[in-house]
């Protein structure tokens, strides 16, 4: 048995889980109120399993790259929708993230969900994360990727909107979906240009696309596509608002795994743009600017959660900078040991400050201490303006509502009214007779 | 009780199915001229006979020069200024949706639910620009193409606007119908995506209107609004209507996602712009559904809000049926996606 023979089965046992719990909340399916956290349970053991098998199985083989081409679903004129799967050294260390985190969040999240109202919904929408995870690992091209990106974009959507009687978590999750899908878009029209520009469609075929007239194009789109999931300028407005969802979901997702994926699609098709130098300066750019844009926002910040997220963001920008210098594998250890930190803060987090108010041993000897960085070197009037600027993120709301989502709603509403107003004169007829 | 909530006669249903069924597998081009004329007629007929008004008139003007295009289209085969101008009208393009939007004013939701699914503008797409009866040129084909994506754009946009549900899933799903036509557009490929794309957007938009029509029924639900929250009244509503949106806006795992995928790889290689516009209107798409989705079902229910009956009977298991076949079909696109 090799490893590319056991890829299949293992991708099936990992889909089972999210597919039983969705199929058992669709048929409205009641047994025992403690069973969708035993499948969670059992689910996160089988991902784990799962990783222990592949990783043995890539060290035994001499770490050499991996792939397994599934049979196509779809084949016709020339059009092939081929799943392709592909373990190498950075799906390694993403599903040993993965393997890792996934468990780490379903047993921090029994004790919060044993009767809490859509408990059902929560353990499939985790599931349904750590397959789609699990999948974007080892994905071996863009199209198998963009399946399961979309579905951690829309688990993370539905996490956001988990607490449905608060409207702030369904507006905060119509956000979020509104920056995903611009992401989508942008993932989205690179798979098409793809198919339509490059002979060979499969990561490991990337380098000698490099050279195709669509390779900056597919590069600028897949740079663009990933900042949305990353929450890099100027898609970051998100992020701290999806903290609306569950602790443990937004661990999971803004801390370690779902928000690292900008990244890891980088790092995935890193042939074809790092020939391009515009493709890296512009890639360094957006890196740094979130990079300082985000420190300067996240110490305004008052909220632990919301200043976690944009450390996050702080240092995935930090990360695109590294991407752009070539230093692969310095990412790759980075995103790593930062997943593993945001996790562990994240989880923390929401139990720290009932720490500190409720339990005197543990706040005894503890003072709370405000750290000064190098804001402080800037004159204090500079200072001021740096802060208050920083309190308002920049103005980057009143941008992006003044340059886009006004003309582009303002244009629709215009014509819903024009449409209206026809349709009343109808009505206007109508009475008159 | 308004017009829109008064039932739907059962024989202008029975009529309306039987002449979609002949639009669709009509064996000459009289019985399909007879089919997209009773299709589209009908409806017409039963608004203008029940509301007697000028608009209702009026709106009988752009699908009787349609089906008189069609006809003369059988006559004439070469004629394809005729096609264009039926197939912008028939196929509610952007700005002719708005007889489609009149009539859905005026006819009971099922019998307009029933001329939706019949997709009559896809139909006439399919019998007069059919791979073995191409009249229309390459620029011809690339005009009505971008025409039909740009509306598909338009309606997603009126669709993020607009507050009655109802309405919301009527422009997502003429968006979706666009998307169809202008992918019939582009040659053999396209229309290899087209049966797939049809059986999706009439499965979901299916689902879609009758969960939001029996809401408005039983609890006069017709704007969105932060505190309808109907997800806990409604569970079983509520998990379908999530479940059958994400599959009908192209979510993996529905049957839209491949037809989609292989509809921008057609287009793609008429025009690129087409087939941006046709990827912006479909991730858009899903922006629109979920605000239709949070603003029906989430939110604290306001005190006022509670039903004026039970679910019908036969509805959840209906759109089970509709949810269980959209994922068959999202497991297994082979089956409708391939050449006619």
């Amino acid at each position: 048995v090799n490893l590319a023979d056991l890829l299949a089965p293992l991708l099936g046992a990992v889909a089972l889980g999210p597919a039983v719990l969705g199929l058992s909340l669709l048929v409205g399916f009641q047994g025992q109120s403690a069973w969708p956290r035993r499948m969670a349970i059992a689910h996160s053991l089988v991902v784990l399993l799962a990783t222990l098998v592949v990783v043995q199985f890539w060290l035994g083989a001499g770490m050499v790259a991996c792939e397994r081409e599934l049979p196509p679903l779809l084949e016709l004129q020339g059009y092939r929708w081929v799943p392709i799967l592909l373990v190498d050294g950075f799906s390694v260390v993403y599903l040993v993230l993965v393997a890792l985190v996934y468990p780490v969040v379903v047993r921090f999240s029994l004790p919060s969900f044993v009767r809490e109202p859509g408990a059902g919904r929560y353990w499939f929408l985790v599931a349904l994360l750590g397959a789609a995870l699990w999948l974007l690992s080892i994905a071996g091209s863009l199209d198998t990727l963009y399946v399961a990106w979309e579905l951690v974009g829309v688990s993370s959507v539905m996490l956001i909107g988990f607490f449905r009687r608060q409207v702030r978590a369904a507006q905060n999750s119509l956000r979020a979906l509104v920056y995903y899908r611009l992401g989508d878009f942008l993932v989205l029209l690179a798979v098409v240009l793809i198919h339509h520009g490059f002979h060979d469609h499969r990561f490991l075929g990337f380098a000698e696309q490099a050279s195709s007239h669509a390779a900056l194009p597919v590069a600028l789109a897949l740079l663009g596509g990933s900042l949305a999931k990353s929450a890099q300028l100027p898609m970051s407005p998100w992020l701290h608002r999806a903290m609306e969802g569950p602790a443990s979901s937004s661990a999971i997702f803004y801390g370690a795994l779902s928000v690292h994926l900008g990244p890891f699609l980088l790092l995935r098709t890193a042939p074809l743009w790092l020939p391009s130098t515009t493709a890296c300066v512009v890639m360094a750019g957006i890196g740094l600017c979130t990079a300082a844009w985000a420190t300067l926002v996240g110490r305004t910040r008052s909220d632990a959660k919301t200043a976690l997220a944009y450390s996050t963001m702080a240092q995935i920008g930090l990360m695109y900078v590294e991407l752009a210098l070539g230093w692969h594998t310095l990412v790759a250890v980075h995103l790593f040991t930062h997943a593993g930190l945001r996790t562990w803060q994240f989880l923390r987090s929401s139990s720290l400050i009932q720490d500190f108010q409720d339990n005197p041993v543990f706040a005894a000897g503890m003072t709370m201490q405000r750290r000064y960085g190098f804001e402080r070197l800037l004159p204090a009037r500079l200072q001021r303006r740096v802060y208050l600027a920083a309190l308002r993120l920049f103005w980057i709301d009143a941008v992006h509502w003044q340059l886009f989502v006004r003309p582009f709603l303002g244009l629709f509403r215009w014509l819903e009214r024009v449409e209206e107003r026809v349709l009343a004169l109808r009505a206007r007829v109508r009475r008159g007779r | 009780m308004s017009w829109q909530r008064r039932r739907a006669a059962p024989w202008a249903l029975a009529v309306g199915a039987a002449a979609a069924a002949l639009m669709w597998w009509s064996p000459n081009h009289a019985a399909f001229t007879l089919g997209i004329l009773v299709v589209l007629g009908l409806p017409l007929a039963r608004a203008i006979c029940r509301v007697l008004d000028a608009g209702s008139r009026r709106a009988i003007v752009p699908p009787l020069l349609a089906v008189l295009a069609a006809a003369v289209h059988g006559i004439r085969p070469q004629s394809a200024e005729v096609a264009i101008v039926a197939l912008l009208v028939v196929g509610a393009a952007f700005p002719a949706h708005l007889w489609f939007e009149s009539l859905r004013a005026r006819v009971p939701t099922h019998e307009f639910l029933l001329l939706m699914l019949s997709q009559p503008g896809f139909a006439l797409a399919v019998h007069i620009l059919g791979p073995q009866t191409v009249t229309l040129t390459h620029g011809q084909r690339g005009l009505l193409a971008a025409w039909f994506a740009v509306s598909a754009v338009m309606q997603t946009g009126l669709g993020l606007v607009r507050h009655d549900p109802l309405r919301a899933v009527v422009a997502i799903t003429l968006s979706q119908s666009t998307l169809m036509v202008a992918g019939a557009m582009a040659d053999t490929a396209g229309f290899a995506a087209e049966y797939g794309m049809l059986a999706g957007t009439n499965l979901g938009a299916t689902g879609l209107v009758l969960v939001l029509a029996d809401l408005r029924r039983r609890y006069g639900v017709t704007r969105l609004l932060p505190d309808n929250g109907l997800a806990d009244a409604e569970p079983v509503l509520s998990r379908h209507f999530l479940v059958l949106g994400w599959l009908f806006v192209g979510l993996p795992g529905g049957i839209v996602f491949f037809a989609e995928d292989l509809l921008f790889h057609a287009l793609v290689q008429h025009s690129a712009w087409s087939a941006a516009a046709m990827i912006g209107a479909s991730v858009l798409n899903a922006v629109a559904f979920h605000r239709v989705f949070l603003g029906v079902f989430s939110g604290q229910m306001r005190p006022g809000l509670h039903a004026s009956g039970p679910v019908p009977k036969l509805l959840p298991d209906l759109l089970q049926v509709l949810t269980v076949v959209m994922l068959g079909l999202g497991f297994w696109p082979g089956l409708l996606l391939g050449d006619r």
